[in-house]
């Protein structure tokens, strides 16, 4: 699954530390996702999209 | 009880634990470690009642994040292949030692003790994977 976060994050300005304090996450995660490296549940999907007040699939891409 | 005290006690039955179960290996005395048991046993539903605060309560930056389901994740990965790999070693030495009894039958016991642990670990393993099945 490919995602749009870092985009997200740039465009309001916030850095990976603050992504993940606002999420409630560690930094660690907020790297994985961005790398590709780790999906979220859809739970922190849906946190995400509503942190940065857009749909879902906005930021997430399902590549299959 | 605030959660001060709560961690006064545990860090007062964890040291007094700690020193019962050092002084009955040192002195080879079974009375003072079922004494560090028995405090284990009492302290037990304290923790379970508070299990959710423990970790923040000995966190020195109680904002700061250190477990979400990425950390989730990776333990359970972990920790399932820990699992395999030390019960697979603890049955092949435990087979290893019970096939040589011929050669070494002081050490028969020993091979048996390994299976049965193997075993057990096996079993716990067996019976929280149809806890978590039928939970999930």
């Amino acid at each position: 699954m490919k995602n749009k976060l870092k985009v997200y994050r740039a465009m309001n300005d916030l850095t990976q530390e603050d992504l993940a304090k606002e999420l409630k996450v560690t930094r660690q995660t907020i790297i994985a996702i961005e790398k590709l490296k780790y999906d979220p549940s859809l739970a922190l999907a849906f946190k995400i999209a509503r942190f940065f007040n857009v749909q879902i699939e906005e930021i997430f891409l399902d590549t299959e | 009880m605030n959660q001060n005290s709560l961690k006064i006690i545990l860090i007062l039955t964890s040291a007094i634990q700690t020193v019962l179960w050092v002084a009955g290996l040192i002195l080879a005395n079974v009375k003072l470690v079922i004494s560090a048991l028995i405090i284990i046993v009492a302290i037990l539903p304290l923790v379970y009642v508070h299990r959710n605060d423990i970790s923040e309560m000995f966190q020195r930056d109680s904002n700061k994040i250190v477990e979400d389901e990425r950390t989730q994740l990776i333990n359970d990965k972990s920790s399932t292949l820990t699992l395999g790999v030390l019960i697979g070693t603890i049955i092949y030495v435990g087979l290893i030692i019970v096939s040589l009894r011929n050669v070494y039958p002081q050490f028969l016991f020993t091979g048996y003790t390994l299976l049965i642990t193997a075993l057990f670990g096996l079993v716990i393993f067996i019976i929280s994977s149809s806890y978590y099945k039928r939970r999930y």
